[in-house]
């Protein structure tokens, strides 16, 4: 324990001296000399340094454009009184492309004015032509909030220029009924969430007739938040923006911002439905940043085990701390925040009766106290914050020494992003990536130049999954019927609604599709997630009280009976678990322990959309892909492991290809049905992660549809293998594991986002807090092994298909990991730990992967 | 690959569940087109042929019987109090010209641009009846032409009587014509809402404390908690009127008969929602001319005195004191207890105001005579009355121990701030009475002075 010092007053020096601290630590050499941009790491390069990299980004000057031609005088002097005599170049850019109606889409860094992109212009627009209406989507209530003053500000100095009064108003859940009338009828902006528009404004379009008429320009900030579902319900709500603004006969101008994401036009476009220009350079100045990869160190070399990441990201922020230093700590997870929240707690305790200067910070906190330690962040009361990735996003919480993070975030772009949470225009900043044993960590840590030198991650929408889509087909049928020729998206809507005809939905009249339901739809649809259903978390210790809440589909694993649930450090434990009323009583609890639930899937494949023999395996003496070799995969298939299927491919089967030699595998694409229960559950020590005990739990099952990539490995291919069966069995598991840690990094997503199952069952989930794995029991493999990589999603979310046409490189990019890796049988970063993973798994997994990957010369 | 079609339909089913349907069974062929279905519902086509409504008129003569009344004696006239129910309205010049009754039936209650009023009713009286035009919608197409008509029916008219229309019809049809982009007529319509009125007059007999500004689920709670003072339409006509309807279609049950009609084109299925539509303007006219009637007329006129207080309380907001008093002291010789209370109350809070405070008080003694029985101030009413008695006998009737028995029938059920109020009044009392003592005793005796 020891007291926090007060704020450094030299912070510049204070972080220099913490940075050299670290690296003097672990390489007793600094190399400070006047690097490049990206300086070379240090040399030599042992094979486990425990800095393996560090990279000095040179501060950069600022680029100016003076203000560009037809820019209304209010608004420069207004601009001018707030001390802008001119525009930074991208700014600059911006605002032209807007000004001459052109949809743009802004990519820039934290701090750059990008606001200033689409307020400039769209204040000129209302100054020219009072009548003139924007709406601005935030992907949150509280970003809405953040800029609402700022604008506001704005407005009134050009108000006090004579541009007239401009009505700014944020428009959300939060506002109240009685003002809601008269936002609607004053408001010439409107900030709101996309939340919002989908169940507030869009069913409303008449009563915001006004807007709807006027509207020239819509904002899309943080563009880049939405990917995956949200990302895809935006993609239909767009759709329905437009179609109302068709109705009502205005066509806006889109103005998106967007951190660094490898397809920032591709995914506007996407989710708008219109061409877009792209400004990329920023002008803005930057100060000099320090970005440090720290792979904690193997501990045990024969089990590849290494110190716990967590461990080692409170010694990094200890540093920073200990020298008056302000950070934030990102955690990949809520468990492993609450838990790095309490570490950074025990040693610097706050003074009795004195406020918390180390505070957690994710969602599922109730607002108040997330604005209060936003407020703490930016007065500077908060000295560390240890935030998930609720942090991420743009919300103002001032300028930070140093961003540490504990874990690859999963996308290069998402580590930009929490690497830019600490930075200052012209200070010094550190970011520090801490590894953990997880095999894209160890593939990042390991590989710095993928990480330094590859393009971000694409993001990736679906807004045709079907359920999505249907969704928002019926809300925009309520909004505006449609007529019998009408396009909505890419699918073909004139099936979808004679479908919803058949339901009683909806019914075609004098060549519209009239709502024929008194219900309200939007109301039955969420955005966040597939589902709209939560739990509340209830805390008994001092009357009731609702301490917080979960999304339904990890509610189950989080908070049933005997759970251990924390906030800000503080645990509690469930008592009971209210399935059916969706709550959870939890107490305060003095433990040492915390709870991972342990969860039991089972896949069945319901229909084929797509199969495929790697272009490489085509077998040479057919000539062609022929269904013949489509089927030998479908008959090798193990049929009673997965259940009934129906028979998709429709051609009657052929002769096993075994006797051909050695057949390549199959992979497909295609729809399945995913049952998980939660099973049990252990209790982990903290700071040792030994476990110490477990709980059995009998819950409700869950289920979905989704769609995933699957891949069979054929019974010849098995039998060839010169290993016991059971070392095959631990091969096709290591496979396995290194897969689902390497589709993530071809993917722009999060693990989570895809489920893992072999032959239909499942893996157990690693969990990176537990740090080891242990698989509580080994499944007997089919003769041909199927590995299933799913959409964790109801319906999917489009990251199956991908996966499938990308299957060599998914094949590629797993034996580099796997043969790459430097332990000698396997370890948590590659096949999974030695102990769970068996022996000979990495040997098998890899003599696997050649005979995969293999040219045709294999057969 | 599964077809489009029925992965869709996997979906969409699982959400709904098994499909509903309604019982009702068509007995006709079906109707071909609009105009199939306005020659079947007797009505003919508005509007150009693709994008026509369905106008459907019918006639009610003056001699007629509606309940009690003919129709004829419905027709409102100028001379009527109008401006005691609603002060804007009354003040319109020629109010009375044309007065057009309005109500419409929706596909839903939810309100947004998907709900549809489908059917919108207008009535008024002409030479020899009462005439109600009806629009319906025999698809989307014809709203236009609805909208156009309705318009042109608001545009002559000189009042629009609604039943809850300033909550629900009036912004529901803004809404349709601001869905099609046309100005709407209904900005500076001379719109009188009938309901406000009605439940003044018919609604329960609440104590005065509560606030008089409800809204309808408030409204709609108390009906059903109790039906003697129910303000629906329908139950209005029952008790008011005494116009009983056969084989109505129940409120819950017409955007459903709508669909269907859209579904199979079935026009029988909507004829009963046609003749609810209908009724409900007869009765609104009804029921109005009614109101207005007893509101002229007086007190003397009610059935019942539970229609005298409701009478009272219309004319006390009004601003007619005179003839509220008239109003609440008869009804105080009602038989039924709550009425009875709820006049005396009324009409001791009225006194008061008009500074008859002898008066008032004693209005306020016979209050606690009825609810108080010895058991302190148990109820509200009971509280409020020797509340108010305290006051009275503390500082107009100057009698201190009056006062003081019934401030201590206060104390025994105060609690939360009243408690301290309670307590400080005793204690002041007390210090006043103790002084007088001490006054008398040394022969000062300075209220016997005054």
């Amino acid at each position: 324990m020891a007291s926090l010092p007060a704020p450094a007053s030299d912070k510049d020096r204070s972080l220099q001296v913490a940075l050299s601290r670290m690296l003097a630590e672990y390489e007793a050499a600094v190399r400070e000399e006047a690097a490049p941009a990206v300086a070379e790491p240090p040399a030599p390069l042992r094979q486990d340094l425990h800095v393996t990299a560090v990279r000095r980004l040179a501060p950069a000057q600022a680029q100016y454009a003076p203000f560009p031609g037809g820019m209304d005088p209010r608004l420069e002097q207004a601009l001018r009184a707030r001390g802008l005599d001119q525009l930074y170049t991208h700014q600059a850019e911006a605002i032209e492309h807007v000004l001459a109606g052109r949809n743009v889409v802004v990519v820039t860094p934290t701090a750059s004015g990008k606001t200033l992109c689409y307020n400039a212009p769209i204040l000129q627009g209302i100054v020219q032509d009072p009548s003139t209406r924007a709406l601005y989507l935030f992907p949150t209530k509280a970003l809405a909030q953040d800029q609402l003053a700022e604008l506001h500000q704005l407005a009134e100095r050009i108000g006090g220029a004579g541009g007239g009064e401009i009505g700014v108003f944020t428009y959300d859940g939060d506002t109240p009924q009685d003002a809601r009338r008269a936002i609607r009828g004053r408001a010439h902006v409107v900030l709101s969430n996309p939340d919002m528009v989908h169940s507030g404004i869009l069913p409303h379009h008449p009563r915001w007739a006004k807007l709807f008429e006027n509207l020239r320009f819509v904002v899309i900030d943080e563009l880049h938040a939405y990917r995956g579902v949200f990302g895809s319900h935006l993609g239909n709500i767009m759709r329905r923006l437009r179609r109302v603004c068709r109705h009502y006969g205005s066509d806006p101008t889109f103005i998106c911002s967007s951190a660094t994401i490898a397809n920032p036009r591709e995914l506007a476009e996407r989710l708008v439905g219109a061409p877009f220009e792209l400004v990329e350079k920023s002008g803005a100045p930057r100060g000099e940043k320090f970005f440090l990869f720290v792979n904690p160190p193997v501990v045990n070399a024969e089990l590849g085990i290494r110190r716990s990441y967590l461990a080692e990201t409170r010694r990094v922020a200890i540093e920073f701390l200990k020298r008056g230093l302000q950070l934030i700590v990102f955690a990949q997870s809520r468990l492993s925040t609450e838990i790095l929240t309490t570490y950074l707690k025990d040693e610097f305790p706050a003074h009795p009766g004195g406020e918390d200067v180390i505070r957690g910070y994710r969602g599922g906190y109730l607002p108040l106290r997330r604005r209060e330690i936003e407020r703490g962040l930016r007065d500077g009361t908060v000295r560390c914050v240890v935030s998930t990735n609720a942090l991420e996003l743009g919300i103002d919480i001032g300028s930070l020494d140093a961003s540490v993070m504990a874990g690859y975030p999963g996308t290069i772009a998402g580590t930009w992003q929490r690497a830019g949470r600490a930075g200052r225009r012209n200070g010094r900043s550190a970011a520090i990536l801490v590894a953990s044993s997880a095999p894209i960590d160890q593939f990042v840590v390991r590989h710095p130049d993928y990480f330094f030198g590859a393009s971000p991650e694409h993001a990736l929408i679906n807004p045709d999954n079907l359920h999505i889509l249907l969704d928002h087909v019926k809300c925009a049928a309520f909004e505006l019927p449609f007529t019998s020729d009408e396009v909505f998206g890419t699918m073909n809507v004139q099936e979808i609604l004679a479908v919803l005809a058949e339901e009683g939905f909806v019914q075609l009249v004098d060549g519209q599709w009239q709502w024929t339901q008194e219900s309200y739809p939007a109301n039955a649809v969420s955005l966040r997630s597939v589902t709209s259903d939560n739990f509340v978390v209830v805390d008994l210790t001092h009357g009731e009280r609702v301490i917080g809440e979960t999304d339904f589909t990890s509610g189950p694993s989080t908070l049933h009976e005997k759970a251990i649930y924390l906030v800000e450090g503080q645990l509690y434990q469930v008592e009971r678990f209210d399935f059916d009323n969706r709550k959870a009583f939890v107490r305060e609890v003095e433990c040492d322990y915390y709870t991972n639930a342990i969860t039991h899937t089972k896949v069945t494949i319901l229909d084929t959309f797509a199969t495929g023999l790697p272009e490489s395996a085509t077998i040479d003496d057919s000539g062609s892909r022929d269904i013949g070799a489509l089927a030998a995969g479908e008959e090798m298939d193990p049929g009673q492991a997965l259940g009934t299927r129906p028979s998709a491919l429709g051609s009657p089967s052929v002769e096993p290809a075994s006797a051909q030699g050695p057949v390549p595998s199959a992979c497909f694409h295609g729809e399945v049905h995913v049952v998980s229960r939660v099973v049990g559950f252990k209790k982990i020590k903290f700071y040792t992660n030994e476990n110490v005990g477990s709980g059995e739990l009998d819950l409700p099952e869950q289920e979905m549809h989704t769609t995933s990539y699957w891949i069979t490995i054929p019974p010849g291919m098995m039998a060839g293998l010169p290993y016991s069966p059971a070392d095959r069995r631990d091969g096709i598991l290591g496979l396995a594991h290194a897969m689902h840690n390497v589709a993530p990094l071809l993917l722009m997503c999060d693990r989570h986002d895809l489920g893992l199952s072999i032959d239909g069952l499942a893996l157990e989930g690693a969990s990176r807090v537990g740090g080891s794995r242990r698989s509580a029991e080994r499944p007997e493999l089919s003769a041909a092994p199927t590995v299933f990589l799913y959409d964790n999603y109801p319906g999917g979310i489009g990251l199956s298909e991908p996966l499938y046409s990308m299957h060599d490189e998914l094949l590629a990019r797993t034996r580099e990991l796997i043969d790459g890796c430097p332990c000698k049988s396997g370890c948590p970063s590659c096949v999974g730990p030695e102990g769970a993973s068996g022996p000979l798994a990495k040997a098998v997994a890899s003599r696997l992967l050649q005979i995969l990957t293999a040219a045709p010369a294999a057969a | 690959m599964r077809d489009l079609t029925s992965r869709l339909r996997s979906i969409v089913r699982q959400d709904v569940g098994s499909p509903r349907s309604l019982t009702y069974v068509p007995e006709l062929p079906v109707a071909r087109d609009a105009e199939d279905v306005a020659a079947r519902l007797g009505g003919s086509l508005v509007g150009r042929k693709g994008s026509a409504c369905i106008a459907i008129d019918t006639v009610w003569d003056d001699d007629h019987s509606h309940g009690r009344r003919r129709v004829s004696s419905y027709r409102l006239e100028a001379s009527q109090p109008l401006g005691l129910f609603d002060r804007r309205a009354g003040a319109l010049p020629g109010w009375a010209e044309r007065v057009v009754f309005f109500d419409v039936e929706t596909t839903g209650l939810s309100g947004g641009a998907g709900t549809v009023a489908f059917l919108v009713g207008c009535g008024w009286f002409e030479a020899g009846g009462f005439r109600v035009r009806q629009f319906l919608l025999a698809g989307p197409a014809g709203e236009k032409a609805l909208l156009e008509s309705l318009a042109e029916i608001f545009d002559e008219a000189t009042l629009v009587v609604t039943y809850n229309g300033r909550s629900f019809d009036v912004p529901l049809m803004e809404t349709r014509w601001a869905f099609h982009r046309t100005a709407s007529p209904t900005d500076d319509l001379p719109h009188f809402d009938m309901l406000p009125p009605a439940r003044r007059l018919w609604g329960a007999v609440r104590s005065a404390a509560r606030s008089s500004s409800r809204d309808l689920h408030d409204l709609l709670d108390s009906d059903v908690a109790d039906p003697r003072s129910s303000c629906t339409l329908t139950s209005l006509e029952r008790t008011v009127l005494g116009f009983h309807r056969l084989h109505d279609v129940p409120g819950f049950e017409i955007p459903a008969r709508y669909f269907h009609f859209l579904r199979t084109g079935d026009p029988a299925v909507v004829a009963g929602v046609l003749e609810h539509n209908r009724h409900d303007l007869l009765s609104l006219a009804a029921v109005t001319s009614y109101a207005l009637w007893l509101a002229e007329e007086g007190p003397l006129a009610c059935r019942e005195s539970r229609e005298q207080v409701g009478l009272g309380r219309l004319y006390e907001r009004a601003g007619d004191t005179g003839r509220a008093v008239e109003a609440y002291e008869l009804a105080t010789s009602a038989d039924e207890h709550d009425v009875r209370c709820a006049a005396l109350e009324r009409l001791a809070v009225l006194l008061r105001r008009s500074a008859r405070y002898d008066e008032a008080a004693a209005a306020w003694t016979r209050v606690l005579e009825l609810v108080g029985r010895g058991r302190g101030a148990a109820t509200p009413l009971a509280r409020r009355a020797a509340e108010a008695l305290a006051i009275h006998h503390e500082h107009r009737a100057r009698d201190l121990s009056a006062a003081k028995r019934y401030a201590e029938a206060l104390k025994p059920d105060a609690t939360g701030r009243f408690r301290q109020e309670v307590a400080h009044r005793l204690d002041r009392l007390d210090r006043k009475l103790s002084g007088k003592k001490r006054r008398a005793e040394t022969g000062l005796n300075w209220d016997a002075a005054e």
